[in-house]
Order: C-alpha cells, then structure tokens, then sequence
C-alpha cells in the first residue's frame, strides 16, 4: 500500500461521507440479528466501537441490483443489495483500508477507493432471493464484473468476499 | 543479395535485352513482401495464443481448485473440532449449525462441474463427493440451519463417527488436485515458453526478411539514381547540343547579315568612284566598260541588299514598324520608282487606285513599298510589250486568312509578260529560283526578291498569291489588312509641331550630339541633304538643354563624350516628363560590340547605328520610324559646300565654343598648318592609298554628303579644327599615358569616319596600348601619327579632294 497517497484518500473519503452528514451520525441500534459489523475508523456507531447492522437496515439503504457473470456461478446471476459506500457512509466509516472478514474467517484487504471507484454492491440478494450461508450469504461483496476487463481478474475476485460478516477500517 | 556487378546494370540496360534481370529484383521484392506478411500473421496468431491461454488461466483459476480443496478440508475440521467441543461441554449448538453450513457451502464448489476439465480425479473423486453429500444430508435435519432446539448429544456422536472415515479420502483429493493443478502449471508453461521461443524464431525471420527488404530497396534506389543521373546528364548533353547548334545557326546568321552589311560599305564606295569616273572624260570604250562595271556593282548591291533581308528575316531581326502613312502616295512613288525603267521598254504604267482604299494606313512604308517594287520590278523585266498595271482595291472584309483588324485590301500587279506555266508557278518563291534556267540568263536578277516579298507580307499578317498563263502575263496579288490611321500621325508618335505642319514640308528636327567637331559637320551635312533640320551639340547636357528648348522628333547621340557621355544623357532624357523623356534616341559608336548595343538599349536608347554611319541607314531609320515625313524634306537643291556647313546657329550653348564655329569655309582647308606644296610633288607607292586610306568608306561618304560636303569636312579634320590631333601629340610628346586613351579615341572616331585608315588603325593601337607605352613607344606613336598625317594629306591632295 502506498503509504504517501493514504492521507489523499482520507480526506477524499471524508468528503464523500460528510456529503452524506447525518445519517452517519444517528445510527440506530439493529433490531434483528446482526449480519454486518463494522469497525475501526468508524464514526460513533451504536454499540462497542463497533457499527452493528441487521439485514432490515442493510435494506433500508438504497437498493442496487445488476446481473454478472462471476466464477462461482455458471451463469451470470443478479445480485441486489446496498452500494458498499453507503453502508461505510452509515457507519461513517474514514479509512482507507478495509479488511473484510467471512464467517469462516477468511480475511481479505480492499483499497477503500475501490467502493468509491465502482459501484461495489453488498449483496443481500441472489436473483432476489436472500442467500443461506451455504449459498456464500448472507452477505457477498460483488463488484460490477461485466463493466470492464480490468475488473475480471485475480484481484478483484480475491477481494470478493462472501459470507461476509465484518469489516474492519483502517 | 545479388552481385556488385548489379548496380551498373540498369545504366547499360537502356536497349531492351535482359528482360529476365530486370524483373528479378522485383521477384524478390514480392517474396519478401509475402514472406514479411506471413511472418506477422505467424507472430500475431502465437501472441493471441498467449493472450487466450492467460485469459483462460484466470478464468479457471477464479477460485483455485486447489484453495476450493483445502477450504474444504479445513471447514471439514472446523466443523469436527466444534462437535468435539460440544460434545465435551454442551451448550448452544449455533456454532456447530453455522459451521456445518460453511462446509456444506464449500461442497459445491468442489463439484463435477467445477473440476471438469481441469483434473482428471477418477472415481474416487465421485465416490467421495457422492459420501460427503450423504453425510450432509444424513445430518442435516438436526445440524442444518433450520433445525431449532438443543442437539441431543447421541446426534453429536453420531456425527462424529461418520465424518472419521471421510478426512482421509478429503485429504487426497486435495493432494491429487495440488498434483493435477502442478502439472497442468508445468504443462501451460512449457506451451508458453514454446510459443515463446516460436515468438523469437520468428521475429528472428522477420528482422531478416526485414534487412533484405532494407537492402534490395537501398539498391533500386541506387539503381534508380544511376538512372536518374543518366538521364540528367543525357539531357545536359542534348541541352549543350542543341544550344551549340543554335549558336552556330544563330552565328551563320549573324556572320551572314554582318558580311553582307559590311560588303555594302566597300560596293558604295565603289559606286561612288564609279560614278566620279563618269564626271571623268572617257573614251566610248572606256564609257562603255564603266557603264558594265557599274550595271554590274549595282546587281551585286541589291544582291547584298536581299541577302541582308533574307538573313534578318531567318535569324528574326526583321522588325516590321507600322506608322501611319498616305497610301496614295506611297502608290506614287513606286510608281514613278518604275516609270523610267517601263517608259525604257515601251510599256504602259498604270497605276489605279480604288475610291474605297483609305488615304492613311497603318503599315510599314519601307517593306511595303519593297515589296510592291519588286513586283512591279519583276513585272516590267519579264513583259517585253504591252502593259504593267498596279490595281488597288479593297479585298472581302470577312477575309478569314487575313487576321486582326482594319481595311482587307488587294494589291494586283498585272503584266501582259511572258507568263509563267504550271511548274515554273510552283517554284517561284523558292529561293534563287527564276521561272527557269534560261529565264535566269535572260533577265538577271538575284531570285531572293519574291521569297522577301511573300515574307514580308506574311510577317505583315498577309500573303502573296499569283496567277499566270503562259505567254499572256501574270497577276500578283498581294492582301494585307492594314488599319486605318488619323491622318499623318501614326498613334504613340510625337505629334509635329506647330510651324512644321505648314504646307512645305520642311524634314524633321534632329539634334545630333556628338564631341568631335567633324563628326557633327559630317553628320549635319548629310541629315541636312535629306532636307532636315538639325541642331548640334557637343555633348550631353547641352543636348539636355537643347531637348528641353524644343524636343527633337529624333536624337543622334554619340556614346563617348566629355562632361556627360552619351548613357548618363540617354538616362537624363528619359527621367523628363513626356514628350521630352519620349524623345527618340539614336546611338552613335565606333564600337560594333554586341554588349555595347545591349547597354545602351538597357539605358533607354531605341536605335543602334555604328560608325562610320551609312547614309542609307540613317535613311532606312528614319523612314521606319517617321514614314512619309522621313522623305517628306524639300529635296532642296543640291548642296553647296556653303549650305551644307553647319552654320545655322543651334539653338544650345555648348560649353565647347567650338561646337556651333565649325568653318564654313570652301574646301580649300583655311590656313592647314600642312604644307600644301610638298603633297604634289611628293612621290607615293601603289600601296599608299590601300594602306593609308579607305576608299569605301570615301566613296560612300562622296555619295551621302557629296565630294564638297566631303572636302568639307576632310578640310575641318585635316586642319584639326578641334584641336584632337594636336592635344593628342602633346600627349604623346609629353608621354602623358593617362590622357592616350581618351584622346586617341577623339582621332581615332574622326578618322573613321574620314576613311583614314592609317590613321584610325593607329589612333586604335594608341586607344587600346597606350596605358603600357613607354616613353619611346611614345615618340614613336607620335612620329608615325605625325607622318600618317602628312601621307595621307598628300594623297588627298594628289587625288584631288583637297
């Protein structure tokens, strides 16, 4: 990671987050099962240092959906869910690293440019359909494959993760 | 590469022979070419090989199977260590639910459709997917998410006793796929490295093909600048070929109108001591010879005279000047030209002229009178009774042969001759050509005459036609379209002035400016004969004075004058406001230089005379230019040596007082420094006269000025009127060399135009070396001037013209 553009993206992302201002700052306390936590350089959260979502406030965001061919899917399936940068606005997140990490603790890092740069989907939904922990839900990080080449490699599908249940800003 | 020997190739190769050679080059040219195009396709197919084998490598390796395998194993033993746990200390069974829907998810993705194509797993693989699937589904009612409640230990017992036989069969197939996955990496790059090395062949090749290329199209281009140079030099050789025959053409030409030029001068001489004969008394013999001597040397100038005119019109220096002229009257002289000759033999002249023919026309007076003349000639020489007549009409308007604008008019010279038939028609205006052989010995005549007319007349826009009936006389027919002039005054001339335009025509104005006195008097005596008026001045700016008193229709302007030459004058003359910067100028040199014509053209002069000037010249220029009022003089009566001297006053103040003082003396020269006595008993050589004098040139002067107007000014040189031989004997005596040239050149002038050849030659020796005399070359000079003097003053005498 180069070190010298960090503050860079910083700040960036703090713009973008207070563009979205209030809402980062009155998050409610999940109702339901937790399915997402979010960590770290976060703003104040609604419980331990930690940004808590249940899969009814994950729905409450701005719904996205699109359909990609990706490698664990024989055909190109749709996938709809809140943009990732929305939900790190909510947390009120100001890193600019984030570590994703699965049920099954599978760790994975991803530039937090990335969910500014593309529209980087957190899905709740395979083709409308909430996913069962065997079916790599309930949450899959999915970026939007079929909108470039550069997309369609190695390195984004490792930053793909899915049964998702933490992120961690850095 | 083919040989060295190549390159020279093409340059002998200009006569179609080695076909073969010639287009191998451009074989090989096109087995490159293809060679180089088979040579890209080949790297582009191995590149895009490359390409799809990464691409294919990505897509496959998504989600490594290997990584697939492992996380199954590894989510496999999760999944027992958390039973294990529950087992020792039961509790919630969430965990254990979530961990056996990790690995259940896991499964899927080690599936047959996933490993398909990628590792050959056997049976094995089936069978061990085929026992994890049942163990899924054999627990999933009580481990699966969906199940609620407490897991009775038995369940978790259970479970644990099927999954022992299971992890070592899940360890392989992660050991098999590793291998499989190993050697299919192995396998990808050896293809890549063989492409890679297939990559480099080929770009091997193509470098090759490449340099080939580069060479064998540095060598055509070679070849083609051999070729090119070739051709250039070729073209050179042609180019110095062809200019080198022009020259010569030109220079034959040249040599030709030169030579006959030159002979003119010594037959006028000729004829002017033949005519001097005649005042002799002489026996019937005697006359009789002199009368053919002259008949002869009289054909021989109009053979010279056509000659002229045959050779200006072939090198194209024939200049055909219109201006305005009276028709009518130009149809009167030639014929009075003819009644003479016609009265001799008996015929009839007659002249008509149509109602319709305009009086003024624009033409060319002196060709077009040339050419009637010779017709008219002819006419007479070949009609022995009967008549001549000279039919002028007008022609069809719409004449389409005549082109441009202005009156078509017909000239018919009809004869009642001896006519001419068919043949004899066709090779009339062939050159030296008469009607025949015996016609020829018959008549005389130089047969250049009807080829100059019908040139004349072409350059005229016109043309000469001829109708003949043998024994009954022949029809000329000369068309020509001529424009209409205002009456006597041709456009872009200088309008006559006032009191000139009265009915006695008195000549035109001429001022001739010229430094050395005798030239002046020799200059005024023969214009003067010609019925003009002229004014002299001695050198440039009294003639810019004289110009600007009253503008001149003409100017005769000598090159080498003191205070202003005669170029500084010209480009003065030409910097006034019009008419004065319009006025005419004639050059007047000794030197016969093409580049002195080209100068003193460059500075604005119009016309080029040499000297010594000819009569006859002057004349021809003068009518060229002012047509009728060039002979339009009152041919006065014939001049005293009284009349012909300059005397009237002109109208400039020469800075020279000796300019307008030339003595008007009779010839006897006034008080010639020259003993008179000695001359007549001097003794001489037969060789004196050749050597000292030049008859031709007296001749032609006796002719122009006549013998007084000649003793005239011969007295003014001889008694050195201007003081020239004097001042360059002094230079001479005081070995002045820096004064030699100039003065020299006063003599040297005069003497020319006196026909002193000893004199002229010497004062040219001194004109030319004098700046490298020594001091006796100088003593010499001047004994010999001195004694050319002397001889020549004593010839003079002897002979009379003193």
């Amino acid at each position: 990671m180069p070190s010298a553009h960090a503050p860079a993206r910083r700040l960036l992302l703090a713009l973008l987050l207070a563009a979205t201002g209030p809402a980062a700052l009155a998050l409610d306390a999940p109702k339901g099962k937790v399915v997402l936590s979010i960590s770290g350089k976060i703003g104040p959260g609604n419980a331990a240092g930690r940004a808590d979502f249940d899969m009814a406030m994950l729905e409450a965001l701005p719904q996205h959906s699109f359909a990609t061919s990706t490698p664990w899917f024989k055909v190109a399936r749709k996938f709809t869910g809140p943009l990732l940068r929305d939900v790190l606005a909510a947390a009120g997140a100001q890193g600019a690293t984030l570590v994703a990490v699965a049920l099954n603790d599978y760790k994975v890092e991803i530039p937090a440019e990335d969910a500014r740069k593309f529209k980087v989907v957190l899905a709740t939904r395979l083709d409308d359909k909430p996913m069962a922990v065997r079916e790599k839900g309930p949450l899959f990080i999915i970026y939007p494959y079929d909108d470039s080449d550069d997309l369609r490699s190695e390195r984004y599908y490792s930053r793909s993760a899915w049964q998702l249940r933490k992120i961690e800003v850095r | 590469m083919p040989p060295a020997t190549a390159h020279s190739r093409p340059v002998t190769e200009t006569t179609p022979g080695p076909r073969r050679s010639r287009w191998r080059p451009n074989h090989w040219l096109l087995a490159i070419g293809m060679g180089l195009v088979l040579a890209f396709a080949a790297i582009a197919w191995v590149q895009w090989r490359q390409v799809s084998l990464l691409s294919g490598t990505v897509r496959y390796e998504g989600d490594n199977l290997v990584w697939g395998f492992y996380q199954l194993e590894s989510e496999f033993l999760h999944l027992r260590d958390q039973l294990r746990r529950l087992q020792l200390q039961p509790g919630p069974a969430d965990g254990v639910r979530q961990r056996f829907e990790l690995f259940a998810s896991r499964l899927p993705l080690v599936g047959p459709d996933r490993v398909e194509g990628l590792v050959e797993f056997g049976p094995q693989h089936q069978r061990t997917l085929q026992a994890l699937q049942d163990f899924i589904g054999q627990h999933e009612a009580q481990l699966g998410e969906a199940a609620t409640g407490p897991l009775p230990p038995a369940r978790v017992a259970a479970a644990l006793a099927d999954m022992a036989p299971l992890l070592a069969p899940i360890h392989d197939l992660a050991l098999i796929a590793n291998q499989a996955i190993a050697e299919q990496v192995g396998l990808r790059n050896d293809a890549v490295r063989d492409q890679i090395r297939l990559g480099i062949g080929l770009t091997i090749f193509q470098s090759l093909l490449t340099l080939a290329f580069a060479l064998l199209t540095a060598r055509q281009f070679r070849t083609l600048l051999g070729r090119r140079r070739e051709l250039e030099r070729v073209a050179e050789r042609l180019h110095e070929a062809r200019a080198e025959a022009e020259a010569a053409s030109q220079a034959k030409s040249a040599f030709l109108a030169n030579m006959s030029h030159e002979l003119r001068t010594p037959l006028n001489g000729m004829l002017g001591m033949l005519a001097l004969l005649e005042t002799s008394r002489l026996d019937d013999d005697q006359a009789d010879h002199l009368r053919t001597a002259r008949q002869s040397a009289t054909h021989l100038l109009d053979l010279l005279n056509d000659i002229l005119d045959i050779s200006k019109l072939e090198s194209g220096r024939l200049d055909i000047v219109p201006h305005a002229l009276d028709l009518p009257r130009l149809l009167q002289d030639v014929r009075s030209l003819m009644a003479l000759s016609a009265a001799s033999k008996g015929l009839t002249l007659q002249l008509v002229v149509a109602p319709e023919v305009p009086q003024w026309v624009l033409a060319d007076g002196m060709r077009l009178k040339q050419i009637l003349f010779n017709l008219m000639s002819n006419a007479v020489k070949f009609t022995e009774h009967g008549e001549v007549a000279l039919e002028v009409g007008a022609g069809q308007a719409d004449d389409e042969t005549l082109p441009g604008d202005g009156h078509a008019l017909r000239f018919v010279v009809r004869d009642t001759g001896i006519g001419m038939d068919e043949a004899m028609r066709a090779r009339l205006f062939q050159r030296f050509s008469q009607g025949d052989a015996s016609t020829s010995r018959r008549y005389g005549g130089t047969g250049l005459g009807l080829e100059i007319s019908r040139s004349l007349a072409r350059l005229m826009g016109g043309d000469i036609a001829v109708a003949s009936v043998p024994d009954q006389g022949s029809r000329f027919t000369l068309r020509l379209r001529l424009p209409a002039a205002a009456a006597g005054r041709a456009p872009g001339q200088p309008a006559p002035r006032g009191p000139r335009t009265g009915s006695p025509p008195v000549g035109l104005d001429l001022l001739v400016v010229d430094d050395h006195p005798v030239n002046r008097k020799f200059m005024a005596i023969l214009l003067r004969r010609m019925g003009h008026q002229v004014r002299l001045a001695a050198d440039g700016l009294a003639a810019l004075g004289a110009v600007r008193q009253q503008v001149p229709d003409l100017v005769f302007m000598d090159l080498h004058m003191p205070v202003m030459d005669g170029l500084q004058a010209t480009l003065a003359l030409r910097a006034l406001p019009a008419p004065a910067g319009q006025v005419p100028i004639v050059a007047l040199t000794a030197d016969a230089f093409a580049d002195t014509r080209q100068r003193v053209m460059a500075v604005g002069m119009n016309f080029f005379l040499s000297k010594p000037v000819q009569a006859d010249d002057i004349e021809a220029l003068l009518a060229d230019r002012f047509g009728a009022r060039a002979t339009g003089a009152p041919p006065g009566p014939p001049p005293s040596p009284a009349e012909a001297d300059p005397q009237v006053p002109t109208a400039v103040a020469a800075p020279h007082q000796d300019a307008p003082a030339v003595p008007l003396n009779p010839p006897p020269a006034p008080a010639s420094p020259a003993p008179a006595a000695p001359g007549a008993r001097r003794r001489f050589r037969a060789s004196d006269v050749a050597t000292h004098l030049d008859m031709g040139v007296i001749g032609d002067l006796c002719v122009g000025v006549t013998l007084s107007g000649y003793r005239s000014v011969l007295g003014g040189f001889l008694g050195d009127e201007s003081g020239s031989q004097a001042a360059l004997l002094a230079a001479l005596d005081s070995a002045d060399l820096a004064l030699l040239r100039e003065r020299a050149h006063a003599v040297k002038g005069a003497a020319a135009s006196m026909g002193l050849r000893a004199i002229q030659a010497l004062a040219w020796r001194i004109e030319r070396e004098g700046a490298t005399f020594s001091a006796d070359d100088c003593q010499a000079a001047a004994a010999t001037l001195r004694a050319d003097l002397d001889t020549a003053r004593g010839l003079l005498q002897r002979m009379g013209f003193l």
